[in-house]
């Protein structure tokens, strides 16, 4: 028990708590073609080259679909440049009313936010998350053979936003899906297990296995975590509806609904849905730099470091796990010259990088194409997508004549 | 063969079979995996979450949902009731989740 005082006492001691006055957003440019309400569709071409481009894409990703869910099943596809629709198709039963779910690309979304959180001053991405409340503790009878007990648990100060954004937090988290390795899984346990009712207290308590910042681990784990911290750094100022005013809104991601525990952490790793055309928002905030109608959403430089290659994905890469490339919550389409690794998606220009989230979910953005590319699917059959070949045909379909 | 061994053999069967339903059953402690994640359990939860989600938040037909959420193994029922905006889960007779509906911004949560 004292222990427990003498870690809230820590918590709440660490440093001052989020600023209630948070600064408006300052100006810069957006695209040419930002939607409103409203999209700009480009007519549909009438040159051979580009209607053959468009055809492969589209026999590419509607291919006939497979008895017992095997094969590509896209659900859904669009192509824009500069903000405009260039191409768009669903299958049956989707249309662009159709909201989907979005699983992990639900992770940049959350790193936007942190990004919302710093243009905000409500978030320092290098402080210790110790600066925020104290996560409640949770009872998880029963498991304390593997996680810490909650009496004994650290409060985590070395852990910053930055760790938890490169998905690098060290924590001992195992992110298996459906099949093999059920009973060892992380994430399943979290969202469907012990740890549902409380992720982020979940999280928290598993063991270090490596120190912060020093490798990248795939972590739903870390995302809901930085969720989380977030949360905190944003709902003094903004209210429990904080991603909704801080970023759905201004965006205008009117269909965008995310899922909470019962402890009011939004589950920043997986649970955001919404219409291929609002999950294409997000790449084109990242695709305008961070900016939305004339305001900065995202600070100055804050694209630019999301999509660097990270030093713990460097640190993977060399010890390999080389197809892992990760900047702050967005996968890279960068080379590792010192190592001699390519780019990963054959093809494709090296400044591409996605938000990707199980069976198939991709926001892809290429900022020296002006491009964005979303596909929403359902591919059950593990290791069916490519992401070069796909984002190849999508390219030659969608750039500039 | 004797009797006595064709005893042992099947007693040694049995055991067997017992201790892996027991393991799939996330009742055998030594095999539940670090999580206590049992197999039914997880199986409920999903199917009454993403079930939830996929009517209410995703807005497809009951059928469209109940094919969408089908899991390996196919243990969990499916039990959307419309009145209260919930779905229930059930596996095994021991199993059970439910989850909610809770408006247009928060989608669905467990119980």
């Amino acid at each position: 028990m004292s222990t427990l005082l003498a870690l809230a006492a820590l918590l709440l001691s660490a440093g001052p708590g989020p600023r209630q006055d948070l600064p408006a957003p300052t100006a810069c440019r957006s695209l040419p073609d930002q939607p409103g309400h409203d999209w700009r569709l480009l007519p549909a071409p009438t040159d051979a080259v580009r209607v053959a481009a468009i055809e492969a894409l589209d026999r590419h990703a509607f291919p006939a679909r497979l008895p017992d869910r095997k094969g590509l099943r896209t659900d859904g596809l669009l192509v824009l440049r500069g903000g405009a629709i260039v191409h768009e198709r669903y299958a049956d039963g989707f249309d662009p009313a159709t909201p989907h779910v979005a699983w992990s690309c639900a992770k940049s979304l959350t790193a936007a936010l942190a990004g919302v959180a710093v243009a905000r001053g409500a978030l320092d991405l290098d402080a210790s998350i110790c600066r925020l409340p104290p996560v409640p503790a949770p009872g998880l009878a029963g498991i304390e053979r593997t996680l810490q007990p909650w009496e004994a648990l650290q409060p985590r100060c070395d852990l910053t936003a930055r760790h938890l954004l490169q998905l690098a937090s060290g924590l001992d988290w195992n992110e298996t899906y459906e099949g093999k390795g059920l009973q060892a899984s992380s994430v399943l346990a979290m969202l469907y297990g012990v740890g549902r009712a409380d992720m982020a207290g979940f999280v928290r308590r598993h063991r270090s296995r490596a120190p912060p910042g020093e490798r990248f681990n795939y972590s739903s784990g870390d995302s809901v975590l930085l969720s989380a911290v977030v949360g905190a750094a944003l709902s003094p100022g903004l209210g429990p509806g904080w991603p909704t005013a801080a970023l759905l809104e201004p965006l205008g991601m009117e269909s965008a609904v995310l899922e909470r525990d019962a402890a009011g952490t939004v589950v920043g790793s997986s649970l955001w849905h919404a219409t291929p055309r609002d999950l294409a928002r997000l790449g084109l905030l990242y695709l305008a730099d961070g900016c939305w109608g004339g305001e900065r959403l995202l600070p100055s430089g804050f694209v630019a470091a999301s999509t660097a290659l990270s030093a713990p994905s460097r640190a993977g890469a060399a010890s390999g796990r080389e197809g892992d490339r990760y900047g702050l919550g967005w996968w890279l389409n960068r080379p590792v010259p010192e190592l001699g690794l390519p780019a990963p998606w054959a093809g494709v220009p090296e400044d591409a990088f996605a938000a990707r989230g199980h069976w198939g979910q991709l926001i892809a953005v290429v900022p020296s194409l002006g491009l964005v590319v979303v596909r929403t699917a359902d591919d059950r059959e593990a290791g069916v997508f490519d992401l070069g070949r796909f984002l190849t045909l999508a390219i030659a379909a969608g750039r500039a004549p | 063969m004797s009797g006595r061994r064709w005893a042992l053999a099947l007693a040694a069967v049995v055991a067997l079979t017992l201790l892996g339903a027991l393991a799939f059953l996330g009742l055998f402690p030594g095999l539940r995996g670090p999580y206590a994640n049992a197999t039914p359990s997880l199986a409920v939860a999903y199917r009454a979450k993403d079930g939830c989600t996929c009517l209410y938040v995703l807005r497809r037909s009951p059928e469209q949902c109940r094919a969408w959420t089908v899991a390996s193994p196919d243990v969990a029922s499916f039990e959307p009731e419309a009145a209260s905006g919930t779905v229930t889960s059930r596996a095994l007779y021991f199993w059970s989740a439910r989850a909610r509906y809770l408006g247009a911004r928060d989608g669905c949560r467990l119980e």
